[in-house]
Protein backbone atom coordinates (compact mmCIF):
# COMPACT_ATOMS: atom_id res chain seq x y z
CA UNK A 1 0.00 0.00 0.00
CA UNK A 2 1.11 3.32 -0.86
CA UNK A 3 0.29 6.03 1.60
CA UNK A 4 3.19 8.33 0.86
CA UNK A 5 1.61 11.87 -0.21
CA UNK A 6 5.24 13.17 -1.88
CA UNK A 7 5.84 9.33 -3.72
CA UNK A 8 2.45 10.44 -5.13
CA UNK A 9 3.29 13.91 -6.11
CA UNK A 10 6.57 13.15 -7.40
CA UNK A 11 4.59 10.80 -9.61
CA UNK A 12 2.20 13.11 -10.90
CA UNK A 13 5.24 15.40 -11.77
CA UNK A 14 7.13 13.45 -13.85
CA UNK A 15 5.07 13.58 -16.90
CA UNK A 16 5.75 17.04 -17.14
CA UNK A 17 9.49 16.65 -16.18
CA UNK A 18 10.13 14.47 -19.26
CA UNK A 19 8.13 17.05 -21.23
CA UNK A 20 10.56 19.41 -20.38
CA UNK A 21 13.52 17.56 -20.68
CA UNK A 22 12.77 16.05 -23.44
CA UNK A 23 11.88 19.18 -25.54
CA UNK A 24 15.90 20.85 -23.92
CA UNK A 25 17.25 17.52 -25.20
CA UNK A 26 15.42 15.94 -27.73
CA UNK A 27 16.33 12.40 -26.62
CA UNK A 28 14.23 10.34 -24.77
CA UNK A 29 16.73 8.51 -23.09
CA UNK A 30 19.00 11.08 -21.80
CA UNK A 31 15.94 13.01 -20.89
CA UNK A 32 14.85 9.93 -18.83
CA UNK A 33 18.05 9.97 -17.01
CA UNK A 34 17.61 13.37 -16.00
CA UNK A 35 14.25 12.15 -15.11
CA UNK A 36 15.25 9.97 -12.99
CA UNK A 37 18.23 11.21 -11.50
CA UNK A 38 15.63 14.68 -10.67
CA UNK A 39 13.84 11.92 -8.78
CA UNK A 40 16.64 10.43 -6.59
CA UNK A 41 18.00 13.57 -5.72
CA UNK A 42 14.13 15.41 -4.59
CA UNK A 43 14.19 12.22 -2.81
CA UNK A 44 17.13 12.35 -0.90
CA UNK A 45 16.23 16.21 -0.36
CA UNK A 46 13.20 15.44 0.61
CA UNK A 47 13.20 17.01 3.89
CA UNK A 48 14.51 20.62 2.32
CA UNK A 49 11.27 20.63 0.64
CA UNK A 50 8.69 22.60 2.52
CA UNK A 51 5.53 21.21 2.13
CA UNK A 52 2.62 23.67 0.69
CA UNK A 53 5.14 25.36 -1.48
CA UNK A 54 5.34 24.56 -5.08
CA UNK A 55 6.80 20.87 -5.85
CA UNK A 56 6.86 21.35 -9.42
CA UNK A 57 9.00 24.48 -9.55
CA UNK A 58 11.18 22.60 -6.81
CA UNK A 59 11.52 19.60 -9.09
CA UNK A 60 12.02 21.73 -12.23
CA UNK A 61 14.77 23.93 -10.37
CA UNK A 62 16.53 20.42 -9.71
CA UNK A 63 16.06 19.35 -13.67
CA UNK A 64 17.31 21.86 -15.30
CA UNK A 65 20.24 22.61 -12.92
CA UNK A 66 21.12 18.90 -13.89
CA UNK A 67 20.66 19.20 -17.33
CA UNK A 68 23.20 22.08 -17.57
CA UNK A 69 25.75 20.88 -15.46
CA UNK A 70 25.46 17.55 -17.11
CA UNK A 71 25.13 18.40 -21.02
CA UNK A 72 26.66 21.89 -20.93
CA UNK A 73 29.11 20.76 -23.84
CA UNK A 74 26.27 18.59 -25.55
CA UNK A 75 24.06 21.58 -25.47
CA UNK A 76 26.19 23.35 -27.40
CA UNK A 77 26.69 20.48 -29.63
CA UNK A 78 22.68 20.68 -30.45
CA UNK A 79 23.11 24.33 -31.50
CA UNK A 80 25.83 23.41 -34.02
CA UNK A 81 23.61 20.72 -35.81
CA UNK A 82 20.93 23.14 -36.30
CA UNK A 83 22.64 22.97 -40.06
CA UNK A 84 21.14 20.01 -41.09
CA UNK A 85 17.42 21.42 -40.46
CA UNK A 86 16.95 22.46 -43.75
CA UNK A 87 17.84 19.61 -45.44
CA UNK A 88 15.26 17.73 -43.20
CA UNK A 89 12.10 19.67 -44.13
CA UNK A 90 9.71 17.53 -45.69
CA UNK A 91 9.67 18.50 -48.91
CA UNK A 92 5.77 17.75 -50.06
CA UNK A 93 3.63 20.37 -48.84
CA UNK A 94 0.73 18.52 -47.70
CA UNK A 95 0.27 19.86 -44.11
CA UNK A 96 -1.33 23.25 -45.54
CA UNK A 97 -0.58 25.69 -42.83
CA UNK A 98 -0.42 23.44 -40.22
CA UNK A 99 2.60 23.32 -37.40
CA UNK A 100 2.66 19.82 -36.45
CA UNK A 101 4.23 17.96 -33.64
CA UNK A 102 7.68 17.59 -35.61
CA UNK A 103 8.02 20.94 -37.27
CA UNK A 104 7.43 22.55 -33.67
CA UNK A 105 9.80 20.59 -32.10
CA UNK A 106 12.67 20.60 -34.90
CA UNK A 107 12.16 24.25 -34.60
CA UNK A 108 12.63 24.22 -30.82
CA UNK A 109 15.76 23.00 -31.47
CA UNK A 110 17.10 25.86 -33.65
CA UNK A 111 16.66 28.26 -30.18
CA UNK A 112 19.01 28.43 -28.00
CA UNK A 113 19.03 26.67 -24.96
CA UNK A 114 18.17 29.80 -22.52
CA UNK A 115 15.63 30.93 -24.25
CA UNK A 116 14.16 27.48 -25.11
CA UNK A 117 13.87 26.56 -21.62
CA UNK A 118 11.80 29.72 -21.16
CA UNK A 119 9.54 29.88 -23.58
CA UNK A 120 8.58 26.11 -22.70
CA UNK A 121 7.96 27.12 -18.72
CA UNK A 122 6.10 29.94 -19.46
CA UNK A 123 4.01 29.10 -23.08
CA UNK A 124 4.20 25.35 -22.59
CA UNK A 125 4.46 24.72 -18.87
CA UNK A 126 2.27 27.72 -17.93
CA UNK A 127 4.46 28.84 -15.05
CA UNK A 128 4.34 32.07 -13.98
CA UNK A 129 7.23 34.93 -15.16
CA UNK A 130 8.30 35.12 -11.15
CA UNK A 131 8.26 30.89 -10.75
CA UNK A 132 10.04 30.76 -14.00
CA UNK A 133 13.11 33.42 -12.67
CA UNK A 134 13.15 31.39 -9.81
CA UNK A 135 13.49 28.05 -11.64
CA UNK A 136 16.45 29.50 -14.38
CA UNK A 137 18.31 31.70 -11.16
CA UNK A 138 17.74 35.08 -13.01
CA UNK A 139 15.67 38.11 -13.03
CA UNK A 140 11.97 38.55 -14.08
CA UNK A 141 13.18 40.71 -16.82
CA UNK A 142 15.31 38.55 -18.17
CA UNK A 143 12.84 35.96 -17.91
CA UNK A 144 10.23 38.22 -20.11
CA UNK A 145 13.05 38.95 -22.45
CA UNK A 146 14.07 35.43 -23.41
CA UNK A 147 10.60 34.85 -23.92
CA UNK A 148 10.01 37.14 -26.15
CA UNK A 149 13.57 36.38 -28.13
CA UNK A 150 12.62 32.58 -28.49
CA UNK A 151 8.66 33.54 -29.43
CA UNK A 152 10.60 35.98 -32.61
CA UNK A 153 12.80 33.26 -33.50
CA UNK A 154 10.26 30.28 -33.64
CA UNK A 155 7.66 32.65 -35.60
CA UNK A 156 10.55 33.42 -37.85
CA UNK A 157 10.91 29.79 -38.30
CA UNK A 158 7.53 28.80 -38.46
CA UNK A 159 6.32 31.50 -40.69
CA UNK A 160 9.07 30.19 -43.33
CA UNK A 161 7.71 26.98 -42.58
CA UNK A 162 4.21 28.51 -44.06
CA UNK A 163 4.99 29.76 -46.46
CA UNK A 164 6.97 27.05 -47.76
CA UNK A 165 3.93 25.24 -47.26
CA UNK A 166 2.43 27.60 -49.45
CA UNK A 167 4.95 27.38 -52.40
CA UNK A 168 6.52 25.51 -54.76
CA UNK A 169 9.49 24.71 -52.94
CA UNK A 170 10.02 25.01 -49.57
CA UNK A 171 13.50 23.74 -49.22
CA UNK A 172 14.45 26.31 -51.40
CA UNK A 173 12.83 29.11 -49.43
CA UNK A 174 14.22 27.83 -46.50
CA UNK A 175 17.80 27.26 -48.24
CA UNK A 176 17.56 31.37 -48.85
CA UNK A 177 16.60 31.91 -45.73
CA UNK A 178 19.42 29.39 -43.94
CA UNK A 179 21.68 31.56 -46.12
CA UNK B 1 -0.37 44.53 -47.55
CA UNK B 2 2.87 43.75 -46.20
CA UNK B 3 3.36 47.46 -45.72
CA UNK B 4 0.46 47.98 -43.40
CA UNK B 5 1.73 45.40 -40.72
CA UNK B 6 5.33 46.44 -40.81
CA UNK B 7 3.89 50.03 -40.16
CA UNK B 8 1.14 48.74 -37.44
CA UNK B 9 4.25 47.74 -35.47
CA UNK B 10 6.67 50.30 -36.47
CA UNK B 11 10.73 49.88 -36.93
CA UNK B 12 11.30 47.99 -33.81
CA UNK B 13 7.94 46.66 -34.06
CA UNK B 14 9.60 42.82 -34.13
CA UNK B 15 12.48 43.49 -31.96
CA UNK B 16 10.78 44.02 -28.51
CA UNK B 17 14.32 43.74 -27.24
CA UNK B 18 16.72 44.92 -28.73
CA UNK B 19 17.64 41.34 -30.87
CA UNK B 20 17.88 43.24 -34.16
CA UNK B 21 18.55 40.55 -36.44
CA UNK B 22 15.02 38.71 -36.81
CA UNK B 23 13.20 42.47 -37.59
CA UNK B 24 15.89 42.69 -40.41
CA UNK B 25 15.91 39.64 -41.61
CA UNK B 26 12.04 38.79 -41.95
CA UNK B 27 11.81 42.37 -43.74
CA UNK B 28 14.56 41.56 -45.83
CA UNK B 29 13.86 38.06 -47.07
CA UNK B 30 10.09 37.61 -46.39
CA UNK B 31 8.46 41.11 -46.06
CA UNK B 32 6.61 42.09 -42.86
CA UNK B 33 7.51 40.90 -39.85
CA UNK B 34 5.99 37.16 -38.78
CA UNK B 35 5.39 38.16 -35.14
CA UNK B 36 1.96 39.66 -35.52
CA UNK B 37 -0.62 38.62 -33.07
CA UNK B 38 -2.38 36.04 -35.22
CA UNK B 39 1.45 33.92 -35.72
CA UNK B 40 1.69 34.35 -32.15
CA UNK B 41 -1.41 32.90 -31.27
CA UNK B 42 -0.62 30.07 -33.70
CA UNK B 43 2.92 29.86 -32.52
CA UNK B 44 1.52 29.87 -29.03
CA UNK B 45 -0.99 26.72 -29.93
CA UNK B 46 1.24 24.71 -31.71
CA UNK B 47 3.47 24.94 -28.90
CA UNK B 48 0.87 23.60 -26.17
CA UNK B 49 -0.19 21.16 -28.62
CA UNK B 50 3.25 19.72 -28.93
CA UNK B 51 3.88 19.84 -25.48
CA UNK B 52 0.42 18.49 -25.09
CA UNK B 53 1.61 15.02 -26.88
CA UNK B 54 4.47 14.91 -24.73
CA UNK B 55 3.17 14.70 -21.56
CA UNK B 56 0.68 12.04 -22.62
CA UNK B 57 3.42 10.02 -23.31
CA UNK B 58 2.77 6.87 -21.45
CA UNK B 59 5.04 6.45 -18.34
CA UNK B 60 8.07 4.37 -18.68
CA UNK B 61 7.83 1.41 -16.00
CA UNK B 62 11.67 2.73 -14.87
CA UNK B 63 9.85 4.75 -12.80
CA UNK B 64 7.37 3.19 -11.19
CA UNK B 65 9.90 0.94 -10.48
CA UNK B 66 12.31 3.56 -9.14
CA UNK B 67 9.56 5.23 -7.07
CA UNK B 68 9.29 1.93 -5.29
CA UNK B 69 12.95 1.67 -4.73
CA UNK B 70 13.13 4.47 -2.77
CA UNK B 71 10.49 3.93 -1.07
CA UNK B 72 11.83 0.43 0.08
CA UNK B 73 15.11 2.20 1.21
CA UNK B 74 13.03 4.88 3.05
CA UNK B 75 10.59 1.73 4.98
CA UNK B 76 14.01 0.13 5.77
CA UNK B 77 15.48 -3.40 4.13
CA UNK B 78 13.91 -5.99 4.15
CA UNK B 79 10.42 -5.69 2.49
CA UNK B 80 11.75 -7.41 -0.80
CA UNK B 81 9.76 -6.97 -3.66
Amino acid sequence: MTADPFRDALLAQIPSLRAFAYSLLKDWSRADDMVQDTIVKAWQHRDRFEEGTNLGAWLFTILRNLIYSAHRKRAREVEDADGSYAARLRTHPDQLAHLDFQDMQEALQKIPLDQREALLLIGAEGLSYEEAAEIMGVAVGTVKSRVNRARNRLAQLMGVERQADLGPDRVILAAVQGG
Amino acid sequence: MAGDEWQRFGPGGAREDGSGEFGHRAFQLTGPPHVDLASRGLIGLSLKSMYDDLLNQPLPERFRDLLDRLEGDRQGPGDGV
